[in-house]
């Protein structure tokens, strides 16, 4: 996972993304992503993190064709894909899958789960059937799904196992990109933990990429090699995951991290009064869409955040902040102790 | 959401149903067959025998023509049944077709469906019905033709409807990514998944339709008489009632016990493909408690003590031997993965568990055992010493009450405040769970709050009695993890201020670490290991709770494995006779599973204890030995 991108090597390159949604009649649309820029190597996994109704989905959406693009476009390996839809989607296919959230509905339940599975492989032409049964046993085999097991219906499986099916589908073509909408956030850690391990692997072997997409830090943390932090719709942040993760840059990223509880007492109760410190409300605000979105609640705002909407400029090698102070919140950050510092849990 | 053969066998369980499926078959047969097996020409007369009672030469008798009862019944079934056929087929192809493109593409074509559906309902019937037999001759197809087009708008609603749902599901982007395209997918994806309510309706419309259907035969609409039909011959019995007031069982009968068998298979097709009627119909509205062994005493100091706390349905055990206690202003938190018993375990306390459990075991509250305390003595406990809020604040709320009208309606019954005392203690209440604006929340609807608003309503709701108690199940897991910490500071405060104990149960340690005092943490039905938080993180004392520590992902070296634990959690039902964790225990011995274990203090402490024989190697141990 230390994949660097050489230009030529992209998968996929996400320019000036928009994406808005109609809110009704006589109602302004509502702008869900705006001017994204995404770049995603080869076997590299770029995970978008924000919270909830930050556009991360979106952005998954626009890959998949799941949602209209408003402008901008969406290269995979040099190809516009922005907008294909139907056949142009089927040949995609092959190259570009997905891992969703929900193990409970990510799966059609009147459907068994070698049918689910070999759903991808109906889009490729000219396989027998027996080439069909021997993809999805050995791809069922491979995430640690008993292929005896495949004429089920995905009621007989727990929560893990069904996402292990839903990774075994988005794999049965083995694709270049997978993009993954919280794939593993409705698992219980020690199943998390498991299927984290399994797209690891699965990465390594294959050389795949990920978009993976998540609200949660220490995931994010763990298997990303960068990290893109969202913000209504906006980056925020981006950068080396452990750069992003450890030594945050902008003030949204902080209180992102600061926000995660760390088992481990004594060091939750510092991470708490950081959290409360951190923890404002301004009197700044943007106004028609310009202005810092993240000023209401920063700790640093003052008028100029919300004069002009901070652009997101490279402060270091590789590292992206959209944050007017970057200077004054990389000061912050050093004092303030929020990362997610490896917890000597495995240790004592 | 249901395996065809399931529901197959589900009806096959239901005697009502299954009785009158067995009769249509029986009726259809006898009626397809009514060349073999009538005894005579529906036609032929003979007037030697008008208006016979049922004898040996004419089992259900003659007509006043002397022509066969049964022979005439079994013809005419024809017509009627073919008749329905026709209907019945035209309302569900069009309603199914129409249905799926509406409520699975939705859209502007949504729209126009939808009211040209509503007027074709808004038409009366009848007179298209006569104005077709008349346009065409009396042709029964005809009529039957236009009798299923009138009926396309019941399928139609439902299809419709189910379609809607199943449009959001994940599945279905599922296969929009594969680039499966639209049709296809209705008939892979959505059909399956909404054909459970399509053959409810089918049946019930072929009831409708045999009346309707009837009726117009009466009226020798759709039938030429003589020829005859179920219809007519309830027409023609009544022209001689009074002679002979038989001639109108057989077709008066036969056409009741065909509508009532529909009804019945629609019944019993109803219950099949419903989902939770895994629940027999016959199980106790209200979940049972059983007599446990003898009473223990009400624990010394403890607000809220749960002993030997054991949870069923259906027969299968899915909580047991759960015990734990919670003093004043203590924050006990219980952790564990879905289907450790976490939920149910609340829901024991709270007496809110479904249909179908039965409870043995005390629930010590305030010195008495809620378990078997009279049932105004409970509901008094749960009412306002014990609150509850629920991960889903939206459950708490009603929304079509705005949050006053919901707050306000708590605090009168809890005080019994009024008017503007009643609105004061609305207002302080939203203060006190930190709402900015008190008043302009408390107009609001609660589709107009965020979801961290409505937990803090919630939460204010459950304040309005002034709780000794709060349960918190997993207040936090929906909400952002920002939000989470200002919710988690203010469980925090309400306990400093209020001096309540709160039980909150999550599955993320991290939570635990932040607010609780106590921990409890259960796996697969039971109570592995309870005590301070500090000992817990400091010392974990059971291989589970060790495992779930070094799984997570904040602990975790970039780069390397996560130290997952391998294998998944025992279903309840299928629990091993000894340790529950043993399968997937690194430090399982035989002695594991030979019998079951105790949950007992662990050595030189007195608040800690593990359901582990072999604690000691366990401690011994580097905290790294966590996963096989
Ligand atoms: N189909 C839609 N129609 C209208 N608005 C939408 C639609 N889908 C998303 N939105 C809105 O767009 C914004 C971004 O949504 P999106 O689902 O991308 O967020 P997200 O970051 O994935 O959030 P979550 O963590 O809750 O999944 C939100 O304000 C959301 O309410
Ligand atoms: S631009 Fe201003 S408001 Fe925005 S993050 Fe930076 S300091 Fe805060
Ligand atoms: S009793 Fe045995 S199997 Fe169970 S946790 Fe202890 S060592 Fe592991
Ligand atoms: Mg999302």
């Amino acid at each position: 996972m230390t994949a660097t991108v050489e230009s030529g090597s992209e998968v996929l390159k996400i320019r000036n993304l928009s994406v808005s949604y109609s809110q009704g009649f006589g109602r302004p649309r509502l702008r869900a992503v705006q001017g994204v820029d995404i770049t995603v190597g080869r076997g590299e996994t770029v995970s978008i993190v924000g919270e909830s109704g930050s556009g991360k989905s979106t952005i998954g959406g626009a890959i998949l064709g799941l949602t209209p693009v408003e402008s901008g476009s969406i290269e995979l390996y040099g190809e516009e894909i922005a907008g294909v839809t139907g056949k142009g989607r089927r040949a995609l296919s092959a190259r570009l899958q997905a891992v969703f959230q929900d193990p409970f509905s990510s799966l059609d339940p009147a459907r068994t789960v070698r049918d689910s599975v070999s759903e991808p492989l109906r889009a490729e032409t000219g396989l027998t059937s027996t080439q069909v049964r021997e993809r999805v046993d050995e791809v069922l085999r491979r995430v640690g799904v008993d292929p005896a097991l495949a004429s089920r219906y995905p009621s007989a499986f727990s929560g893990g196992q069904r996402q292990r099916i839903s990774i075994a589908r988005a794999l049965v073509r083995r694709p270049q990109l997978v993009v993954c909408d919280e794939a593993v956030s409705a698992l219980d850690v020690s199943v998390q933990a498991q299927v984290l391990n399994l797209l690891d692997e699965l990465q390594k072997e294959a050389g795949t990429s990920f978009v993976f997409i998540s609200h949660n830090m220490a995931v994010v943390r763990h298997i990303s090699d960068r990290i893109v932090v969202l913000y209504h719709g906006r980056i925020m942040e981006e950068g080396p995951a452990e750069d992003v993760a450890d030594r945050p840059a902008h003030p949204y990223t902080r209180s992102l991290l600061a926000a995660v509880p760390v088992p481990e007492v004594n060091a939750q109760r510092a991470r708490r009064m950081a959290r409360t410190a951190a923890t404002v409300r301004t009197e700044f605000a943007p106004v028609d869409g310009i202005g810092c979105p993240f000023a209401p609640r920063c700790p640093l705002a003052e008028a100029r955040c919300v004069e002009s909407t901070p652009p997101l400029v490279e402060f270091a090698p590789g590292r992206k902040s959209a944050c007017v102070r970057i200077n004054d919140s990389l000061a912050v950050g050093h004092e303030e102790g929020v990362a997610l510092t490896t917890l000597d849990v495995a240790a004592s | 959401m249901i395996g065809r053969f399931r529901v197959v066998r589900q009806f096959l369980r239901r005697p009502l149903g299954l009785t009158s499926a067995v009769f249509l078959v029986l009726v259809i047969i006898s009626v397809a067959l009514a060349k073999l097996i009538a005894p005579y020409d529906p036609l032929a007369q003979d007037y030697s025998a008008v208006l016979a009672t049922p004898n040996a030469a004419h089992p259900l008798g003659t007509d006043q023509l002397g022509r066969d009862v049964l022979s005439r019944l079994l013809y005419g079934g024809q017509v009627t049944l073919i008749g329905i056929l026709e209907a019945v087929v035209v309302a569900v192809v069009v309603g199914i077709i129409l249905g799926l493109i509406a409520g699975y593409l939705g859209g502007p074509l949504d729209t126009v469906l939808s009211r040209l559906t509503e007027l074709v309902m808004a038409i009366p019937g009848i007179v298209v019905l006569l104005m077709t037999y008349a346009l065409t001759g009396n042709n029964a197809h005809a009529g039957m033709f236009v009798l299923g087009v009138l009926s396309v708008p019941t399928i139609y609603r439902v299809t419709r409807g189910a379609a809607a749902a199943v449009r959001g599901e994940t599945f279905i982007s599922a296969s929009r990514v594969v680039g499966i395209g639209r049709g296809a997918i209705m008939v892979r994806h959505v059909l399956p998944n909404v054909w459970g309510p399509i053959i409810v309706n089918t049946a019930v419309l072929a009831a409708v339709t045999l009346g309707i259907q009837g009726g117009l035969n009466y009226l020798a609409l759709g039938v030429n008489p003589p020829a005859p039909s179920w219809g007519g011959m309830v027409s023609e019995a009544q022209s001689s009632l009074l002679q002979q007031p038989w001639l109108m069982v057989p077709s008066g009968l036969t056409i009741a016990l065909t509508i009532v068998a529909f009804l019945l298979i629609a019944d019993a097709l109803r219950d099949a493909t419903d989902t939770r009627s895994d629940i027999p119909s016959s199980a106790p509205r209200q979940a049972v408690v059983e007599d446990s062994t003898a009473p223990s005493a009400a624990p010394e100091g403890a607000l809220l003590a749960v002993d030997r706390l054991r949870v069923a349905f259906n027969g299968v055990r899915v909580v047991q031997d759960v015990r734990f206690s919670v003093a004043p202003g203590e924050t006990i938190g219980i952790v564990g993965e879905s289907g450790s018993g976490k939920t149910v375990t609340a829901s024991a306390i709270l007496d809110s568990l479904d249909a179908g459990a039965s409870v043995t075991g005390c629930v010590w509250f305030q010195g008495v055992d809620l378990l078997h305390a009279p049932a105004h003595h409970r509901r008094a406990a749960r009412g306002s010493g014990i609150a509850y809020i629920s991960q889903d604040p939206m459950v708490a709320l009603d929304p079509s009450f705005t949050v006053a009208g919901q707050l306000g309606e708590l605090v009168a019954r809890h005080h019994g405040l009024r008017g503007a005392a009643r609105q004061r203690r609305v207002l302080e209440l939203l203060d006190q769970v930190g709402l900015p604006d008190p008043a302009g929340t408390a107009r609001r609807y609660p589709h107009q709050l965020s979801g961290g608003m409505a937990q803090r309503v919630s939460i204010a709701c459950a304040l309005a009695g002034n709780p000794k108690v709060l349960i918190a199940d997993e207040p936090t897991t929906a909400l952002d993890v920002t939000i989470q910490g200002e919710i988690l500071d203010l469980l925090r405060r309400l306990r400093d201020d209020t001096g309540m104990a709160i039980v909150i149960i999550t599955h993320d340690l991290g939570v635990i670490a932040d607010i609780a005092d106590r921990v409890v943490v259960m796996y697969a039905g039971e109570v592995v290991e309870q005590a301070a938080v500090e000992a817990v993180f400091a010392s974990p004392g059971h291989p589970y709770t060790r495992a779930l520590l070094a799984a997570n992902p904040i602990a975790s070296e970039r780069g390397k494995p996560l130290m997952a634990i391998p294998g998944t959690v025992p279903r309840p039902g299928s629990w091993p006779t000894g340790c529950h964790f043993a399968v997937r225990c690194p430090f399982a011995t035989e002695a594991c599973s030979a019998a079951p274990i105790r949950l007992e203090p662990v050595a030189n402490s007195e608040d800690h204890e593990s359901r582990c024989i072999r604690i000691d190697e366990v401690l011994r141990s580097s905290r790294k030995e966590v996963v096989s």
